[in-house]
């Protein structure tokens, strides 16, 4: 395996910080911590939805406050806002029931770049008061999705395989850096016949504070890598890897070590979403990783699949909601509650019968 | 010992529950539910996903799911193989055993081969084999088991083999199996909370758990399986939700007629 000494290009790119949309950045040797700016209230990101999403505009019930959400509904959907307006989710039960109906053979997929400008048209026509992109900023394809059905009778006849939904994410990038993590996505997921099943958002808006960081080295990011898997399987990976020229975006497998691969790896800036920040904590530069780790032989090959986010800058900021940056920072990390043991302390009690299922109405 | 529910009066617990974050949930009659468990295993023959993850988890499902429904026992993987399978999987919830909630959720570790599903055990090289189950026949007689771990519900090695590894849990009358068809990773156990409060909000139980997996990572690959007793019964049963599980009709051996499934990739 070959050991790559010295620095080498964090982001296969730089130049001037401030760039146009479309320039890529190289050679990035440092960048700005964001922060999060409030949109302001969920009533008026909601008020915004409720005049750029057809669907809403009819039937809706009033708001209604729940815990970290704002939902209104209507005949067939349900749309929901998070926290301070900056993520969102729509539904469409009907539309729903009626994928498995418009199922298409796995042969005749909506092609990926069909399936992109579709989720482009959509979310500039419906989304675009939600989802601002100021000039330096602009909306990428992460990935796409397809939701499959499939069956079969006992006897393995009558079996059937359909694509029933197809998704599109897209991500944005930031002077031409990404954001990774599940901050910064938007999803909109079609049927076949192109009705919008569902949308969903986490759209912060990003302030670049006074406050600049320097980037590791790849090398050292690959180490802090290693580290922090290496607490998570409990395996020795300190070994020397294979570090590529550039790890802006790692989308072949790297082994970390015996029975431990690096699936992949994406770095830019690292938002872990509506569910998992910290809305006060900086946004911050960082690399998304996916590894795996086998177990066992044989029949009984077990896999363990990891996901997270390293640190990627030299001196990363504390950020008490992201594991991996306490490890690098030294800072403990809150324990949980454990499983007991079956039967011990428990008072064994008889196991209630079902209740009787109401009636149809 | 098995119940015959048509013929014994129970009082249905409707949850009416009002809490601020509860006033959207559907209605329904709360559910026997059971967490099994396992970050850390015996002399490290599996790995610990570090971070807390597994505990994690099962806390947000835990406290989600009771906010609804009868959270019975919370209980970690160490000897409990005889109770997952058909050897003693009536034995009630002291012991946790898999027939005696409704609804069962469990994380850890997982795989399958051409002929079975298999769930790693904290106790070291033991397995708990899906072809070794028979789920929801006695006791309670689960009829959702819900698993939080790789390439249970494997669907790439052919039909014959994912009969293989599923008619026997379902022979027994399980309703649904969610799982994943590859990889699900752990990293982002908010998930758990979301799975939860998805079916508490009526949406399908499938469903919940295709998005709320999805979601939280966009590699991972949930999937989610059911029975019927043809295709088009199976599609019907695939949108099971909270509200109507207990009025969907227990499909046994030879009355089950169609397997379904579905998954993201």
């Amino acid at each position: 395996m070959k050991k790559i000494v010295g620095a080498v290009s964090w982001i296969a790119a730089s130049a001037p910080w401030c760039l146009t949309a479309q320039e890529k950045p190289q050679n990035l040797d440092s960048i700005p911590v964001l922060t999060r700016e409030s949109y302001g209230t969920p009533e008026s990101q909601l008020g915004l939805l409720q005049g750029s999403v057809d669907a809403l505009r009819s039937g809706a019930s009033s708001p209604e406050k729940l815990k970290g959400r704002l939902r209104v509904t209507g005949g067939s959907w349900r749309m929901d806002v998070f926290g301070d307006g900056s993520g969102a989710e729509f539904l469409d039960t009907a539309a729903s029931a009626r994928a498995h109906g418009l199922g298409a053979d796995p042969a005749r997929l909506m092609s990926v770049a069909t399936l992109e400008s579709t989720g482009r048209a959509y979310v500039e026509r419906s989304l675009s008061r939600l989802i601002v992109l100021p000039p330096n900023e602009r909306l990428v394809l992460a990935t796409t999705a397809r939701r499959s059905e499939g069956g079969m009778a006992p006897d393995g006849s009558n079996a059937y395989s359909a694509v029933v939904a197809n998704r599109a994410v897209f991500s944005r990038e930031i002077n031409g850096i990404p954001v990774t993590g599940a901050g910064s996505k938007v999803t909109v997921t079609f049927l076949n016949d192109g009705t919008v099943e569902s949308f969903r958002y986490d759209w912060p808006k990003y302030t670049v504070s006074q406050r600049v960081q320097r980037m590791a080295p790849p090398a050292e990011i690959m180490r802090r890598l290693q580290r922090v898997v290496g607490l998570r399987t409990q395996r020795d990976l300190s070994q020397p890897v294979e570090t590529p020229p550039s790890i802006a975006s790692i989308t072949q497998p790297i082994r970390l070590g015996s029975y431990v691969v690096l699936q992949d790896l994406k770095c830019g800036y690292y938002d872990p979403g509506f569910m998992n920040r910290d809305a006060a904590a900086p946004v911050q530069a960082g690399c998304y990783y996916h590894v795996v780790e086998t177990r066992g032989e044989g029949e009984f090959v077990t896999t363990a699949a990891y996901s997270g986010a390293v640190p990627a800058a030299i001196a990363p900021e504390p950020d008490a909601r992201w594991p991996e940056a306490c490890v690098i920072l030294g800072t403990k990390v809150k324990e949980e509650p454990k499983g007991k043991a079956a039967g011990y302390g428990t008072k064994v009690q008889p196991v209630p019968p079902r209740p009787t299922p109401a009636p149809p109405r | 010992m098995r119940f015959r529910i048509s013929v014994i009066t129970f009082v249905t617990f409707v949850v009416s529950t009002r809490a601020s974050d509860l006033g959207a949930q559907v209605g329904h009659s709360a559910m026997e539910v059971g967490t099994r468990c396992q970050q850390e295993y015996q002399n490290d023959w599996m790995p610990d996903v570090g971070n807390s993850d597994v505990w994690r988890r099962c806390n947000k499902f835990n406290d989600q799911i009771k906010q609804t429904d009868n959270l019975r026992f919370y209980y970690n993987l160490h000897g409990a193989k005889p109770v997952l399978e058909q050897t003693n999987d009536g034995c009630g919830q002291g012991c946790g055993s898999a027939d005696s909630v409704d609804f069962l959720y469990m994380n850890g570790h997982a795989g399958a081969n051409a002929s079975t599903a298999f769930w790693d055990m904290w106790d070291q090289n033991t397995r708990a084999f899906s072809s070794n189950m028979r789920l929801g026949d006695t006791s309670r007689q689960l009829m959702v088991l819900a698993t939080f771990a790789c390439k249970t519900l494997l669907l790439s090695d052919g039909n014959a083999n994912i009969l293989a590894r599923w008619q026997p849990p379902f022979s027994g009358g399980l309703v649904m199996a969610t799982g994943a068809q590859d990889n699900l990773y752990s990293g982002n156990d908010q998930s758990a909370t979301e799975f939860a409060s998805r079916m508490q909000d009526g949406q399908p139980i499938g469903l919940s758990w295709l998005e709320s997996a999805w979601y939280a990572d966009n590699s991972n690959r949930p999937t989610f399986m059911n029975t019927g007793r043809d295709a088009n019964d199976c599609s019907n049963r695939s949108q099971v939700t909270l509200p109507a599980l207990f009025g969907t009709p227990i499909l046994r051996d030879s009355a089950i007629g169609f397997f379904c499934w579905a998954s993201w990739s």
